[in-house]
């Protein structure tokens, strides 16, 4: 049987969280309240600007939960990474971590950013960060963000030999 | 059944192919077998699509084979500096062993040509004497000028477009078509190795500069190896299969594997086993056999045929593997490096087999963006740009479109710890051992790699490139892109397996065509136009 690395490490982390987990596993969270803070979550990690919308507004979170369908402990780590972030929310006197302002949304994916990759939300970072660009990259929309104009075909880039235009 | 042809083909890569088209020429009824599926290039290859970049070449059912690695080589640290790393994951493989890196063939109508990125080499005439001149690898029983007239042929088939300078290689006919401009990012890496006094510019492309031969010409989207739906790329499917299906006179057969070849007691092939389209057993006999799987799978199917065409115990020796480097970087200015043609500038200055001080062996380095993968938003994303938030959006546009790469290809010579074998144990879905590569870098290598990598940097911090992103090579990473010699040629039957027409010393109906009769690897020419001279030359020399 393969034994994916990414299904080793999340599971080796939970185990190693147990009474983390444990006391998350146990909160019940419904599939609306996952889709809302993950998609809040997305947002925090690849932003709407002014030159292109966001994870979340591109519906990037819905990916994430579709890649998670088959992988039992992909869920798990994102329901308890998610209910994790939403405690620590709390802390700061919001509902959840999609009720949280901009900047503090950012200050605490910072935090898990910080946790490393031995603790489930440095893991459940790392994951959906992962996840989340190999998603929105792959969006057409977000193209403009970056300055890539349109899929190599059917036009190409016959403008190859110039300066590319600002 | 068989009797309806006069040769059967095994493997339709650029060999096989080569050889189909060739043979169809002399009136003969071919079949060709492959044990992988067909692309169509306007349907599969999905470049096209928003999600193109997270898509490699498609894969097909039976498009991807299978082999086994014997442990690879221990690193040491005095090679530190050609551990392969990149901004975002640091060091690629942290271990302390050489890893393989993916499949890189494939298994389907136009083999291998399909992921290639077309450059069209003419090997140095000088490395085709490497036994002679070096003391290293073996002589070619075919010099340079008699091939020449067939890579004028496979070069007029294909509609290579190429410069008139081609680095110390004589030719006696323009290239059919003109060279491509050079991309925006590639002038740059021009300019740079221009003022270290090296000498680079348009490479040989196997991609059309002008409508040619039915076919568009190229319209500079960068993705090659992710396959041509344009079909102006020269990969063997749309130039000698497709000419050699239009004669009237090649058959072709997917999803059909070979297991065994049966010969006789008069030192002739009777024919091979195969397992049909249904999975069902088949024996085909045949009058002319001509295997071409590659440096691999050739091997594999002699040495897994009671060790056929084995006297001289070379199958499955000498094997060659590609030395490869790149090196990328961040230019100070905008490049749109996601353009244009992949590789389409190349520095020969190195390419000699006496032209590295104190290495026996060449190389030579070209534009490598494309073929680093590093031309779309989600590769940046990935391996350059690091972070998350609106400093990392911020970055992605700050670097997109920036990054310059030296890629380099090096001479591999053979030594008696890199070969080609049957893996005892482990077998493929139908019960056929698996061929096990086994791959030792020797220190020759490891300083042709040193070079490289230096000499890559140099050009790319003359080209303005302020800040590497990324390095990749050999020295960690086995790569098989480019494999050679398992069954070499030569004029003695005691130290080769064939002679300079592919045609076995002993049995007297079989021929191989394809990189296993290497002599020896060149100094980073891509292989697949020699492959393609090779087997013109055989197929007009073929007795009817």
């Amino acid at each position: 049987m393969q034994f994916s690395r990414r299904r080793f490490i999340i599971g080796s982390v939970l185990l190693g969280c147990s009474t983390l987990v444990e006391r998350l596993s146990g909160q019940a969270v419904s599939l609306p309240d996952l889709e809302l803070g993950l998609q809040a979550w997305v947002e925090t990690l690849l932003p709407t600007d002014q030159h292109s919308p966001g994870a979340g507004s591109l519906g990037v979170h819905l990916d994430i939960l579709e890649i998670a369908k088959s992988k039992l402990q992909y869920q798990q780590l994102l329901k308890v990474g998610m209910l994790w972030a939403d405690t620590e929310a709390r802390k700061w006197g919001a509902l959840n971590f999609a009720d949280l302002p901009v900047e503090q949304a950012e200050l605490l994916v910072g935090k898990t950013e910080s946790m490393g990759l031995q603790a489930m939300p440095g893991l459940f970072f790392y994951h959906t960060l992962k996840d989340a660009k190999a998603a929105y990259y792959t969006r057409k929309e977000s193209w403009s963000g970056v300055g890539f104009p349109h899929a190599p075909q059917p036009l190409g880039y016959i403008d190859y030999a110039e300066a590319p235009k600002s | 059944m068989s009797a309806e042809y006069d040769v059967v083909i095994v493997g339709s890569g650029a060999g096989g192919a080569t050889m189909a088209y060739a043979l169809t020429q002399r009136k003969l009824k071919v079949l060709l077998l492959e044990a992988g599926p067909k692309f169509n290039p306007f349907t599969d290859f999905k470049l096209s699509e928003e999600s193109w970049e997270a898509q490699d070449f498609p894969h097909k059912e039976g498009s991807e084979g299978r082999y086994i690695y014997a442990p690879l080589q221990k690193l040491h640290s005095a090679w530190d500096d050609l551990r392969s790393w990149n901004s975002v994951s640091g060091r690629m493989n942290p271990s302390g062993e050489r890893k393989a890196f993916k499949y890189h063939h494939v298994r389907g109508v136009g083999g291998s040509t399909l992921t290639f990125t077309g450059e069209s080499h003419r090997l140095h005439p000088e490395s085709m004497q490497m036994q002679s001149r070096f003391g290293a690898a073996a002589d070619w029983p075919v010099n340079y000028r008699d091939l020449e007239p067939h890579y004028c042929d496979a070069e007029r088939l294909i509609g290579v477009a190429g410069p008139e300078e081609s680095g110390a290689r004589w030719r006696s006919e323009p290239y059919p078509l003109p060279a491509h401009q050079l991309s925006y990012a590639s002038a740059r890496l021009q300019s740079g190795a221009n003022t270290l006094g090296l000498h680079w510019g348009p490479n040989a492309r196997a991609a059309l500069s002008k409508p040619y031969d039915k076919r568009p010409s190229c319209n500079y989207c960068a993705n090659c190896t992710r396959g041509c739906p344009r079909t102006d790329k020269g990969s063997v499917d749309v130039t000698f299969i497709r000419k050699a299906v239009d004669s009237g006179l090649c058959t072709i057969r997917t999803g059909v594997t070979v297991t065994r070849i049966e010969s006789d007691k008069n030192d002739a092939i009777r024919g091979v086993h195969l397992l049909d389209e249904s999975g069902a057993k088949e024996f085909l006999e045949t009058k002319q056999l001509v295997v071409a799987c590659g440096a691999v799978e050739t091997p594999r199917l002699l040495l897994t045929s009671d060790g056929l065409c084995n006297e001289s115990g070379q199958v499955g020796r000498n094997f060659m593997e590609t030395l490869s480097w790149s090196s990328s970087g961040l230019h100070t200015e905008s490049l749109g490096s996601y353009r244009g043609l992949p590789a389409d500038s190349i520095c020969w200055d190195y390419n000699a087999p006496n032209s590295i001080k104190g290495i026996v062996g060449g190389c030579r380095f070209s534009t490598g963006v494309h073929e680093a993968g590093l031309n779309g938003p989600l590769a940046y994303s990935t391996r350059i740009v690091d972070g998350w938030g609106r400093a990392h959006k911020q970055a992605m546009r700050d670097t997109f479109g920036r990054v310059l790469t030296v890629g380099a290809i090096g001479e591999s010579l053979p030594n008696a710890g890199s070969f080609v074998d049957i893996d005892p144990e482990a077998t493929d879905a139908n019960g056929i051992p698996l061929a096990r590569i086994h791959s030792r870098l020797n220190e020759g290598e490891l300083k042709r790699l040193r070079f490289m990598a230096k000499k890559a940097r140099e050009i790319l911090k003359a080209a303005g490139v302020e800040k590497l992103v990324e390095e990749y090579g050999s020295y960690d990473y086995f790569s098989s892109t480019h494999v050679f010699g398992t069954c070499r040629m030569g004029k003695d039957p005691e130290t080769s397996v064939v002679d300079s027409f592919g045609r076995s010393h002993r049995w007297k109906n079989l021929t191989i065509m394809d990189a296993s009769i290497f002599p020896s690897s060149g100094g980073g020419e891509s292989p697949s136009l020699t492959i393609e001279a090779l087997a013109l030359r055989a197929g007009a020399a073929w007795e009817n």
